[in-house]
């Protein structure tokens, strides 16, 4: 059985479809025939080219990463596959599907199941339920439509060794020719409690390893193939100290000749880390800042000072590491001053103002705190209507900050941009 | 993907819709005119354009409307904005820009108030300039300059520019590509901005070349680029045609941008240019240039030595060629500085010291030039015996090389086996028969 991925991204450069090669390399290894499909803003495809594919490949399974970003895109294309033959059965997975309501199925009528536990082995489920002929039966883990009625399945979980994930890479799913850097993990999940992240939701707050020796093993493939940037895509890379020490020490006695880029908190990272850090590669360290408010910090569920973020910025730039922060403005209780403070704050230290240092407007994503309770956060969302598969996203102004406010801040981010506000990592 | 359509009478909408499911589902769409009465059929195509959008409802196209500048256009436009709405209301409710996006872009000045207005109804606009003048605060943030005879040119050349720009920066990738274009004029499809310059129907890899060196020299004469911007292009563009062993263009970049860099970043240049000149054979110029790079590395001392042994100077090309020997080099670097450095010890008459060195290199691997040179060596040192043994081991991997079969014959003429040097004398004569040696060395022994 034949079974298409599609990663579709309009509006950014083309990057490794990781989460979907995780799925891909799983399904292959118990026996689907697997076949990615990336579109980024380079495009790539005509209709006709799709139409090709689809009909060439004649899948009987088509999943599709989702986001907020891209949902009109996987949309239609969902719904141009179906044209060309009905019974192609879509899944849609990603962080805009977790939390999904169920109802917003019923806008969707080109989707026959929404994935709400781990991609790996709800697609397994759902695949091997297509090859036995029973669509909709047994499978786990999934929201489905039948007889015009919503299903709700039992959730599935995935394996706490992510070792037992065959890897991507190994696999040979992925195509390098067209992108910057390899893109890895050595972890999943995220155990904090920031209310505007879907990440400690989704991982029920529990993070979860692969070990040491895969990973090493994975970076040796990679800058075989040619790729010597890496992105480590953890959200907190630092997590467990002992294992980055091992990882970068394994880095350095291997000799491998990398360029690395890795996403962590300020309070996960210390002098001699960073010292070892800059000797095995890492260029770049991004920094959750979000806010250079204290009040705000609380407010939001970081457990970061400021001083601590101060701290992290000043070591990581005095070894010689280029530093981003993620930064937001709009954020629950946030006043005008406040928000003026983070810009000030990241030009202070230094910091370019540009790809991920651009900041952005806090999104409300489906499955976050803010997003549940928003009301408590005092979030007040434009009264318009809004597919349901769409959540309220930054069409809000909030109790401290009204909408004139908010386009303000933006302009004045934006004015302050090297690169006219254009953020790598959403 | 990019598409440039020249609106005239001529344009055949027919054909331009029918390649509509083969383009690009993410492009970018310019029409250029002149006659603004050619909005008529923009109109006719944006409504073709919605319905296909309507149909494949993944694709988004953004269209770049280049005319000059009337005061009508705020009529114009508004009825464009009608066609628009249910685009901006879809992303509106997707949160994200819209599939369809109209962008105007003025060859001649417009107005603050039409600007104004365009602004304040999603159309982003933009304006042609006849020269690279500072632009006065709430201007467009798009400004093309017109550099070209024809504005088409111009807009095309200035996006090729941008995408290079963007790529630069990539080390890893293959950054010398342009985004795919289609030209339409009348009846005519072109694959590029070139080929549409030059009524090209196909472009190939030496055209790019040509099409790329020209640009940065024209965004140079019009200040399109920054120095540091088109020093970081040549230098790039110099080193991939390097790599690719296309030696004349690549010295053109190299010396191009040595007229951007700062002075530190010439070694580097100096350099490349070194190298290029060597194998260009101009090589005083490779010896100044290696000299001033101050980069020590055995290419460095393979390029000298080689162009000091061009020149004759075999003294100097041993002290080089030996210091470029003294680096730890995977074989198939090491072979060339051996085989030159044994030539210069022949021209030095340093006979046994050739020998010695191709032995060494005898040892990994059998190559045919080495052969050749001991075996003179040793003709040289009068070991006909050892000349003749490898002469015929040259022989052996090339079968077709006159020269080692000429000298066979001396080596055997020389141990008196007259037959035999016959025969391979022939051979040489064979191969090649401008060797007038051979010639007179066959005579000889026929008078014998």
């Amino acid at each position: 059985m034949r079974i298409l991925l599609f990663e579709i991204n309009p509006f950014s450069p083309p990057s490794l479809p990781i989460s979907l090669g995780y799925i891909g390399a799983y399904l292959m290894k118990h026996g689907f025939k697997v076949k990615i499909v990336n579109i980024s803003e380079k495009g790539g495809y005509s209709v006709r080219d799709l139409e090709k594919l689809i009909k060439e490949f004649s899948p009987q399974l088509v999943g599709f990463s989702t986001y907020q970003r891209n949902i009109l895109y996987v949309l239609g294309i969902a719904k141009f596959i179906k044209e060309i033959n009905k019974d192609i059965k879509i899944i849609l997975g990603g962080p805009q599907v977790t939390f999904m309501p169920s109802a917003a199925l019923k806008e969707m009528p080109m989707v026959d199941y929404l994935c709400r536990s781990e991609g790996e082995v709800t697609l397994l489920s759902v695949a091997k339920a297509i090859a036995g002929g029973t669509p909709f039966n047994g499978i786990k883990g999934v929201t489905y439509r039948i007889n015009e009625k919503i299903k709700e399945t039992e959730r599935i979980e995935g394996y706490e060794d992510l070792d037992k994930y065959p890897s991507p890479h190994f696999a040979g799913i992925f195509d390098y020719s067209e992108v910057e850097e390899a893109i890895l993990l050595t972890s999943r999940g995220c155990p904090f409690n920031c209310v505007f992240c879907y990440t400690p939701n989704a991982s029920k707050h529990k993070i979860r390893f692969h070990s040491i020796e895969r990973v090493l093993e994975e970076i040796k493939w990679v800058v075989k193939k040619g790729k010597n940037r890496i992105w480590f895509a953890d959200p907190n890379f630092s997590y467990k100290k002992e294992r980055v020490y091992q990882l970068l020490e394994g880095i350095l006695r291997k000799r491998l000749k990398v360029k690395i880029w890795i996403e962590t908190r300020a309070d996960l990272i210390d002098e001699n880390l960073l010292k070892l850090m800059k000797r095995a590669g890492v260029h770049t360290i991004a920094y959750g800042l979000e806010s250079a408010s204290e009040r705000v910090l609380k407010i939001i569920r970081k457990r970061l000072s400021l001083e601590q973020l101060r701290k992290a910025i000043t070591l990581t730039q005095k070894y010689g590491i280029e530093v981003e922060v993620f930064s937001q403005y709009a954020l629950p209780g946030e006043t005008f001053k406040e928000a003026l403070k983070t810009l000030e704050f990241v030009k202070s230290h230094g910091i370019k103002i540009q790809g991920n240092s651009n900041a952005q407007q806090m999104q409300l994503y489906f499955g976050a705190e803010v997003t549940k309770d928003y009301k408590k956060f005092g979030i007040k969302p434009f009264p318009e209507k809004r597919p349901l598969y769409i959540s309220i996203g930054d069409r809000y102004e909030t109790e401290t900050m009204t909408q004139e406010e908010i386009a303000i801040i933006k302009k004045l981010w934006r004015e302050s941009s090297l690169d006219k506000g254009r953020r790598i990592v959403s | 993907m990019e598409i440039y359509i020249k609106l005239d009478d001529e344009f055949q909408k027919e054909k331009f819709f029918s390649k509509l499911p083969e383009i690009d589902i993410f492009s970018n769409i310019y029409f250029f005119f002149n006659n603004l009465k050619h909005f008529e059929l923009i109109f006719d195509i944006l409504e073709k354009i919605i319905n296909f959008l309507n149909t494949y409802t993944f694709s988004y196209l953004r269209l770049h409307l280049v005319h000059p500048y009337k005061e009508e256009l705020k009529y114009i436009y508004s009825k464009i904005y009608e066609f628009l709405i249910s685009f901006n209301l879809e992303g509106y409710k997707h949160q994200v820009v819209p599939r369809l996006v109209v962008f105007p872009i003025f060859s001649s000045e417009p107005s603050k108030d039409i600007l104004e207005f365009l602004e304040s109804h999603f159309f982003p606009p933009g304006v042609i300039l006849n020269e690279n003048k500072k632009i006065q605060k709430g201007f467009p943030e798009r400004v093309f300059i017109n550099f070209c005879d024809d504005i088409l040119l111009s807009v095309g050349y200035q996006n090729i520019l941008l995408n290079l720009l963007d790529n630069v920066q990539f080390p890893e990738k293959n950054w010398k590509t342009c985004s795919p274009m289609i030209v339409f004029e009348g009846k005519e499809i072109f694959p590029c901005i070139y080929a549409f310059e030059n009524k090209l129907n196909q472009i190939d890899k030496d055209l790019c070349n040509k099409c790329f060196y020209r640009l940065l020299k024209k965004a140079f004469q019009f200040k399109l680029l920054n120095f540091q911007e088109l020093a970081s292009l040549h230098f790039r563009l110099g080193l991939e045609l390097f790599e690719e062993k296309n030696i004349e263009i690549a010295e053109k970049h190299f010396l191009e941008a040595l007229k951007f860099v700062s002075s530190k970043e010439k070694k580097n240049l100096y350099y490349y240019l070194g190298i290029c000149k060597a194998q260009m054979s101009e090589y005083n110029s490779a010896i100044e240039y290696l000299k001033n790079s101050k980069i020590f590395n055995h290419n460095t001392y393979f390029y000298l030595g080689f162009s000091f042994f061009q020149k004759k100077d075999y003294l100097k090309a041993k002290e080089n060629l030996e210091k470029a020997l003294e680096f730890k080099l995977p074989l198939e670097e090491k072979i060339p500085i051996v085989l030159y450095l044994g030539h210069t010890y022949k021209e030095l008459e340093m006979y046994e010291s050739a020998i010695d060195l191709c032995k060494e290199i005898a040892e990994e691997v059998f190559i045919e030039q080495a052969f050749n040179l001991m075996g003179t060596c040793y003709f040289k040192l009068k070991a006909y015996d050892k000349a003749v043994e490898y002469f015929k081991k040259a022989i052996l991997l090339d079968p077709f090389c006159a020269i080692d079969y000429a000298n066979l014959c001396l080596s055997l003429k020389a141990l008196n086996k007259k037959e035999e040097a016959r025969y391979y004398g022939k051979k040489a004569l064979e191969l090649d028969p401008k060797l007038e040696f051979v010639r007179k060395a066959l005579k000889e022994m026929e008078n014998d």
